[in-house]
């Protein structure tokens, strides 16, 4: 900073516990004599706006793939923020998964689907298909319409769904 | 119990296997997926889900979500780039199940994250952040057309 020309700028900060926290980086300015103007609560534009650009950040981090400096943000912050509605969507959803081993298994032997799947998949391209055992038990265009059919028929369990590949519905 | 064991390791390396699927048809971005069983939530039936390392996060149409009873809480909104163009969605906690075939060892649950679209038009995706980070998985195409093996495990 040089001290013969005037420079004003004017950042958004915080002052708690004797301190003033400055909440964004003053342009071109290493060190300075600064002027504190303290403004009514009635002023302030809001106190949670840092948990809301903090959010905005996450969001635009996970956006470009930038998943590790996202969860390296959220690990970094204060109770405050951390715990603000606009960040746990971001908490939660970023956080490492949990798996476990279930003890059992729920599947039948897929042997006879697969084996169906590459001899007909090509017959049903665009298509869900439902399948039991090697065989066939319904097909359509939509998933959404062919899961309500055979749980109307209460045939739905066990089954397997698939889609044949081919142009997808847009 | 179908098994894999790293040199001189006491415990298999997997807890369990399936058969999974290579699709050899036409497809928008030109690749041959590979496809393993899962199940949604609590779904009554399974599904063949796309598995894909080059996906950043795993992806499910909403209806498959209403489908499978699961209620979703805490959403965090993003625009993503998927192979069908940038997609609107929200990020959920949704617990989805590598489904083990009988006698060849035990179901994995991820409490995964997913990227719910709704209207999402292809097949599950299972992605990179949020579910395979937490799973150990090998594939062997085996010599024949049912030959092939889908081994996965917990890390660690």
């Amino acid at each position: 900073m040089r001290y013969d020309e005037p420079i004003m700028a004017t950042v958004d900060g915080y002052f708690r516990n004797g301190h003033v926290e400055l909440r964004e980086t003053p342009p071109d300015v290493r060190e300075g004599r600064v002027l504190v103007t303290f403004l009514t609560d009635a002023s302030v534009p809001d106190s949670q706006a840092p948990a809301e650009r903090m959010a905005r950040e996450i969001r635009t981090l996970v956006e470009t793939g930038q998943i590790q400096r996202a969860r390296t943000l959220l690990s970094g912050l204060g109770d405050d923020l951390s715990s603000h509605p606009s960040i746990l969507p971001w908490r939660a959803t970023l956080k490492a998964p949990e798996a476990r081993a279930e003890g059992t298994s729920t599947g039948e032997s897929a042997a006879d689907n697969i084996d169906w799947l590459h001899r007909h998949a090509a017959e049903y391209l665009g298509q869900w298909v439902a399948l039991r055992d090697g065989k066939l038990v319904g097909h359509a265009p939509d998933r959404r319409t062919l899961v309500r059919s055979l749980r109307e028929r209460s045939e739905a369990a066990g089954l397997l769904m698939a889609w044949c590949g081919g142009e997808v519905n847009q | 119990m179908t098994a894999l064991y790293a040199e001189g390791a006491q415990s298999p390396w997997n807890v369990g296997a399936s058969r999974y699927f290579v699709h050899e048809h036409s497809h928008p971005t030109g690749v041959v997926p590979t496809a393993v069983i899962c199940r949604i939530g609590k779904a009554p039936e399974t599904e063949l889900a796309l598995l894909d390392t080059g996906a950043t996060f795993s992806v499910l149409s909403r209806d498959v979500l209403e489908e499978a009873g699961v209620e979703v809480t805490e959403d965090a909104v993003v625009d993503i780039k998927t192979r069908f163009g940038t997609m609107s969605g929200g990020l959920c906690r949704v617990p989805v199940t590598l489904v083990c075939e009988r006698g060849r060892g035990t179901d994995v649950t991820v409490e995964a994250t997913v990227l719910v679209v709704d209207e999402w038009p292809g097949p599950t995706v299972l992605g990179v952040v949020g579910f395979l980070e937490r799973v150990r998985f090998a594939l062997d195409p085996g010599t024949g057309r049912d030959a092939s093996t889908f081994y996965f495990g917990l890390t660690g």
